[in-house]
Order: C-alpha cells, then sequence, then structure tokens
C-alpha cells in the first residue's frame, strides 16, 4: 500500500508538471483531449508502477499519451521551438516517464527493494 | 642563515608550537597561553572568517560570469529570473557543461580516489579534520555544475570551502580537538553569512548544523566569524538583502493557525524531495552507464525539462525574488514545484555537484505561492498575503530539506527584515520540523548519511568514541610468567603485593591469567616447589587489542562476565601488551566523557574535580 502510495505522489507530480506545461501554451485547445490524455498518463504511470507482471501492459501503452501531451505542451511553447526539437523533447519525455514507471515497478519488488525505510 | 616562514605550519613549527622534534615533549608555555586564550579563538575566527568570505565571493562571481558567458545573462542576475533564454542553449550548455563536469571529476576521482569529507561528518566523526584540497576540487566541481546550469545550490561549496579552510589551518595551527570543530563551524558560519548578507543566520547554521550545539565556548569565535564573513562580502560586492520586501505585512490570527497547515505540508513535501532524490539516483546507479557520462545525460534532461520551465535552472534565488514580488498562476506553480524537485534530484542523482540549500528555498516559496493561490479559490474571505504565505513556504521547507529551523527563521528575519513575517515564519517552520522528526527522522545531510551506513544523526562529536582506544588507557605494570614457573619461584620473584597482575605464557603467547594473591594462598594444593604456573592460571576466555576502542572494551567485559582482560597485539599471536580492568575502563571512558562534556559547554571542572591531562 505504502508503494502505491509513492507511486501514486510520483503521479501526481508528472500531473502538475504536465498541467502546468499546458497552462503555458499560447493558441486554442481541446480540453477534453488534453485531459484524457492527462488521465491516461496518471493511470498508466500508477499501474505501471505496480510491481506485477502485467504492469508492463500500462508501460508498453503510457508512451503514447506521454508523447501526445508533451508534443503539444512543445509546439505550442512560446517563444517557439523548432518541431523537430519539440518531436525529440516529447519523445524523451515518453521515454523518461516510462522508463520510471519500469524503475519503480522493480524497485518496489520486495525482493529488490533498497535498504532504507520507504 | 635560518629560512624564511613561507607557510603557516612553517611558522608553528618554527615557534615550536607542539613542542620540538624529537619525541613527544610538552607544549611551550606560549603556545598553551595561545591554546588556553578564548580571546585567541576569537581573533583566529575572525580572521579565518574574511578568508571565508573571500572564498564565497570568488565563488559566486565565477558562476555569476559563466552564466554571463554561456547564457548571456546579464551581470548580477540569475538563471532563474526568468529570462528568454535560446532552445539551443537551454539543451547544450548543461549537456556539454556536465561533459566537463564528468571529465573534471573523473581526472579527480583519480588521483584522489577517496570520498570529501563535508563539515558535518568532519565534526561527528573525525573531530574537525577536513582536506583543503577536497574542499577547493569540489567547489570547482560546484561552480562548474553551477555555471552550466545545473539545478544545484551553491551553498554546499560555500560551506565546504570555508569549513575546509578553517579546518586546515586550526590543523596547522595544532589546536585541540573541540577548537578545531568550532573552527570548521566558524568557516561554515562565515560562508553562509557572507552568501545570504545574515551574520545571525551563518552563526545558527553553524550551531545547528555543523557544530551540533550552541554553547557560551563558541558563541563569540562563531559569530565573530560570521559577522567577518558578511562584512567581507559586503565590501566586495555591496550590501544584498536576499529576499528584500517593499512593503509590512499584516497577519490575522486566522493566518497563524493556517501557518500550521502550511508548515506539515511543507513538511510533507520536504520528505517527498528527499525520497524522490534518492530514489532518482538509485535509478541513475542501476543504469550501466560510466560515472564521467552520467553528467552530460543529466545535464540533456534538465536542459529539456527547462524547455517547459527555464526557471529550474540554476540555484533558483532569481525565482524566489520573482516569487515574492509577482504571482505566477496556480497551474504554473504546481508545475514548476514538480519541474524543481525533479531537475534538483537528476541533477544531484547524475553526479553535478551542489546542495539542496537554495533549491529548497525556492521550492518553499513556490509552495507558500500555491497555498495562496488555493485558498484564493476555496476560502476568498480571509484574502492571504502572497508575500508572508511564500516566506512562510520557503521558511518551512526549508527548515523540512536542511534541518535547521532557527537558522530558517533568523533568515526570514535578516533577509526581509520584516519582523511580523518572521513569527508567522516561526509557526510554520515548528510545525515542519516536529513532522518531519515525527514522521521522516532525517534532515537531507543526515539522510545522506544513514543511506551511506554511517552512525551520523547530527554533527555531535562521536568520533572521539573510536580515538579513546585501550592502547591509551591500558595498564602496563603486570607481569607474564612461563606456565612452567613453579610457585616456589614465582613467590621469590613477586613478593606479596609486589605486582598487581600475572599472566602465563608458553612459548611467548598468553595462555592464561593468575592472580598474583592465588600464589600465598593457604588452600594452595600440593608443596609450592610442584605447582607451576599452568596449575594456578584461569585459561583465558577473551582478549582486548590495543586497537580497539573504549566502548567496545566495556561490551567484551559485560558480555564474558569478566573484571579483567589481557590485551594483546594480535587474536592470532597473543603477545601480551598490557591488561584492562573493568573499573578502570569504566573510569577512562567517564572522565573522557566528562572532559568532552566540559570542553563541549566551554566550562572546566564544571561537574566534577577530576582531573583529567590536557590532550
Amino acid at each position: 500500500m505504502r508503494k502505491l502510495l509513492y507511486a501514486v505522489i510520483f503521479a501526481i507530480g508528472f500531473a502538475a508538471f504536465s498541467v502546468g506545461g499546458l497552462s503555458e501554451r499560447g493558441g486554442e485547445h481541446d480540453p477534453w483531449l488534453e485531459g484524457g490524455a492527462l488521465l491516461a498518463l496518471c493511470l498508466g504511470f500508477v499501474l505501471g508502477s505496480v510491481p506485477r507482471a502485467w504492469s508492463i501492459v500500462p508501460r508498453a501503452i503510457l508512451p503514447l499519451p506521454t508523447f501526445l501531451l508533451f508534443l503539444t505542451i512543445l509546439t505550442d511553447r512560446k517563444p517557439e521551438l523548432p518541431f523537430f526539437a519539440a518531436f525529440v523533447g516529447a519523445a524523451f519525455y515518453a521515454l523518461f516517464i516510462t522508463s520510471y514507471a519500469s524503475f519503480l515497478s522493480h524497485r518496489n519488488r520486495p525482493d529488490e527493494a533498497p535498504d532504507v525505510p520507504v | 642563515m635560518v629560512p624564511r616562514a613561507r607557510t603557516i605550519g612553517d611558522i608553528a613549527n618554527r615557534l615550536h608550537l607542539g613542542g620540538r622534534r624529537g619525541g613527544p615533549v610538552a607544549p611551550s608555555a606560549g603556545w598553551t597561553r595561545f591554546r588556553n586564550s578564548e580571546l585567541a579563538l576569537i581573533l583566529l575566527a575572525g580572521v579565518l572568517g574574511v578568508g571565508a568570505g573571500l572564498g564565497v565571493v570568488i565563488l559566486r562571481q565565477s558562476v555569476t560570469a559563466l552564466h554571463s558567458l554561456l547564457f548571456g545573462i546579464p551581470w548580477g542576475g540569475h538563471l532563474s529570473d526568468g529570462f528568454t533564454l535560446d532552445w539551443w542553449a537551454l539543451i547544450l550548455v548543461p549537456s556539454l557543461g556536465g561533459l566537463v563536469v564528468g571529465g573534471v571529476a573523473w581526472i579527480m576521482k583519480r588521483r584522489r580516489p577517496r570520498d570529501t569529507i563535508d563539515a558535518i561528518e568532519a565534526n561527528a566523526l573525525y573531530g574537525g579534520r577536513m582536506s583543503l584540497t577536497d574542499s577547493i576540487n569540489l567547489g570547482i566541481l560546484t561552480v562548474l555544475s553551477g555555471g552550466c546550469g545545473a539545478s544545484v545550490g551553491l551553498e554546499a561549496a560555500y560551506t565546504q570551502l570555508g569549513a575546509g579552510f578553517c579546518s586546515n589551518i586550526g590543523h596547522r595551527l595544532k589546536l585541540r580537538r573541540d577548537d578545531l570543530r568550532t573552527l570548521v563551524g566558524c568557516g561554515a558560519a562565515a560562508a553562509i553569512a557572507a552568501a545570504f548578507d545574515a551574520p545571525l543566520t551563518g552563526a545558527f547554521y553553524a550551531y545547528e548544523l555543523i557544530i551540533g550545539n550552541y554553547s557560551i565556548a563558541n558563541l563569540a569565535p562563531v559569530l565573530m566569524a560570521a559577522l567577518a564573513g558578511t562584512f567581507t562580502a559586503r565590501g566586495l560586492i555591496g550590501e544584498d538583502l536576499a529576499f528584500a520586501t517593499s512593503r509590512a505585512v499584516h497577519l490575522t490570527t486566522t493566518d497563524y493557525l493556517i501557518f500550521v497547515p502550511v508548515g506539515l505540508g511543507a513538511a510533507a513535501l520536504g520528505m517527498a524531495v528527499m525520497q524522490g532524490v534518492t530514489a532518482t539516483e538509485q535509478w541513475m546507479r542501476r543504469q550501466a552507464i560510466p560515472s564521467w557520462v552520467r553528467p552530460p545525460i543529466g545535464g540533456l534532461v534538465v536542459g529539456i525539462i527547462a524547455l517547459i520551465y527555464p526557471r529550474v535552472l540554476g540555484s533558483g534565488h532569481g525565482g524566489i525574488v520573482a516569487n515574492l514580488h509577482f504571482t505566477f498562476a496556480l497551474p504554473y506553480l504546481g508545475g514548476l514545484i514538480a519541474a524543481k524537485i525533479a531537475a534538483s534530484a537528476i541533477s544531484i542523482g547524475v553526479g553535478f555537484r551542489g546542495g539542496l540549500f537554495s533549491s529548497s528555498l525556492f521550492l518553499g516559496s513556490l509552495f507558500g505561492g500555491a497555498v495562496v493561490m488555493a485558498l484564493n479559490i476555496v476560502w476568498p474571505e480571509i484574502d492571504p498575503d502572497p508575500l508572508v504565505y511564500t516566506l512562510v513556504g520557503m521558511g518551512a521547507v526549508g527548515a523540512a530539506i536542511v534541518g535547521a529551523p532557527i537558522t530558517m527563521i533568523l533568515l526570514v528575519l535578516e533577509a526581509t527584515r520584516d519582523f511580523a513575517a518572521t513569527v508567522g515564519v516561526t509557526v510554520g517552520v515548528i510545525a515542519a520540523t516536529v513532522a518531519v522528526r515525527r514522521w521522516f527522522g532525517y534532515s537531507f545531510a543526515t539522510w545522506r548519511f544513514h543511506l551511506r551506513g554511517l552512525k551520523i544523526q547530527g554533527a555531535e562529536d562521536i568520533g572521539w568514541i573510536d580515538s579513546l582506544t585501550i592502547g591509551r588507557v591500558m595498564r602496563r605494570d603486570g607481569k607474564s610468567v612461563p606456565t612452567e614457573m613453579t610457585v616456589a619461584s614465582m613467590r621469590k620473584a613477586f613478593p606479596l603485593g609486589g605486582v598487581p597482575q600475572l599472566f602465563a605464557t608458553e612459548e611467548g603467547r598468553l595462555v592464561g591469567t593468575i592472580d598474583p594473591t592465588d600464589l600465598w594462598s593457604p588452600d594452595l594444593g600440593g608443596i609450592p616447589e610442584e605447582v607451576s604456573a599452568a596449575d594456578l592460571m584461569v585459561p583465558i576466555a577473551a582478549s582486548l587489542l590495543a586497537t580497539d576502542n573504549l566502548q567496545s572494551s566495556l561490551r567484551k567485559f559485560s558480555e564474558h562476565k569478566l573484571e579483567l582482560l589481557p590485551v594483546v597485539d594480535g587474536p592470532d599471536s597473543l603477545q601480551l601488551l598490557g591488561y584492562l580492568t573493568e573499573a578502570e575502563a569504566l573510569k577512562s571512558y567517564s572522565q573522557e566523557l566528562e572532559r568532552h562534556r566540559n570542553d563541549t559547554i566551554g566550562e572546566a571542572r564544571l561537574l566534577s574535580t577530576t582531573i583529567t591531562p590536557e590532550r
């Protein structure tokens, strides 16, 4: 339960990060689409951090909403960013967040738990 | 011709401060007077405080120069001020800077493979001994890290350099252990005082974190150093109120009550930051990446975060000032908090050098701002003052992470000169400190010691226990006899009362202990010419090593229920060196404890009239 709470805290952190980025963009946007992507990111991250074999499924899906979400943040950034840089940046965020979820799922396994109180 | 004295070490040697060459010699009367003079220590602290303040100015200006050169920031500005920076600079400078940091750190590690001992560790375990070379190396790496935009604070380097400098001079002057520990605190105090233009903050940083206590004995030297550091920095770069406020604040009772949950929230944020940094460090360590490659990768990650949140770059001083005077939108504040935590954790986790002092202040100010925004939505009637809530958040998160509550309260007082705001900050800081102690139990520094397996809970000196070895206190007046020696021969050699303890040896190896009174016992079986030492001895059940500390000997006495233990040179060779009784071990331990306590509080023979030799 405590480990799950840990993943939830990280998910809240990623959500706050994404919402802040979304709020700084210019132009008109579809809030429902962004909201959906954000929800998928948070759920995918929490479920992907669970130390179970099936958590690979949410981790496999996680990169897509993350990539789309950060692509819209970076393409509408002020001052403007070239598209290739925004694309690479969004791909990086997708990789980073998925990789972190994978790390937490391993770290949360009893046999790999660090020898420190968490 | 007498050679010219060139270094302080040479001067100390020429003055024969520690006695002349040729073995242990009693210190000269002049040097003893100097060591016993509080005034001399105060003056020395003041002089060294100037040096520490100068070090802070050099480090700070170096980072400013790098920011100006690499990012085009106007002189005196901060990376986190919110300047519009080119996207390629945000990516390239931290990653290429990381490459430089990784390379320089790799070279330094090859030349000096040991870990750098920081001021807290030095005072807790090593009697204040620090390496100046390691401290300078750390300062260089921190300047490079901060200069290329890594999300780290410079305060760790300031204190390391200041404390290392003072420790080095104190060691060369052969100061006593407690005076050297005080000087380490003086260096840190001067550094923090110079960094924030706040002498009381610097002094209490030293008391709370570096020395571990406040006493009349260390009051004057530490304050003198802090003042010297402050005035040095003021003289060189001018008066610089870190977080100057432009108006007075007004608080109601409701505000004070709200500061309690704000403090609790700050504690939760602080604990999340400390855990987050640890988790990220573990993550980085798991990757099969050479240590010198990690900083450029981390720099790239920080740069990509900065594409969305450029204020995460650098220590965060500019961001704090901006947040005090302007109000960011709530979503942006929340995002910036998450981004700053991530950037700081990654920067430290990949091997950029620096600390979390200013990052925690920045995070706290953002947290306070976010609380105001949230209150404006859910409870607009109370009309919260953004300035004071930002200060409360700053102090409370700073206290939670740095672990120095009074320092944070004084920092707000000295940096804003607003007493009403300081009282409000006190409430938040107390709530945060109590919560972190209750639910986490560590500051960021002690948490990292804990993860490294060090038994340090603070700067309180526990290293003296290790230095109090059995070899220093054992008795050497026992005699050894071969096992075949008869009682008659022993009676001749050791008349009644002539020797306190006898030991039986076989081919030079210790095999047993003999109580000398047993030689004269009327119950002695057989005639004295026929009874040998082997018949009288009690085989040894346990022995002590001269290099063990006294604390471990007390454990051994207790485990084996013995009143006397022989001291040998090694567990296999068993060559007798001396012996120790439980009563003497307890007496030496309590005397040393008392001496240490007296030195700490600056009062000789406060607790008893026991006279202990001066070391």
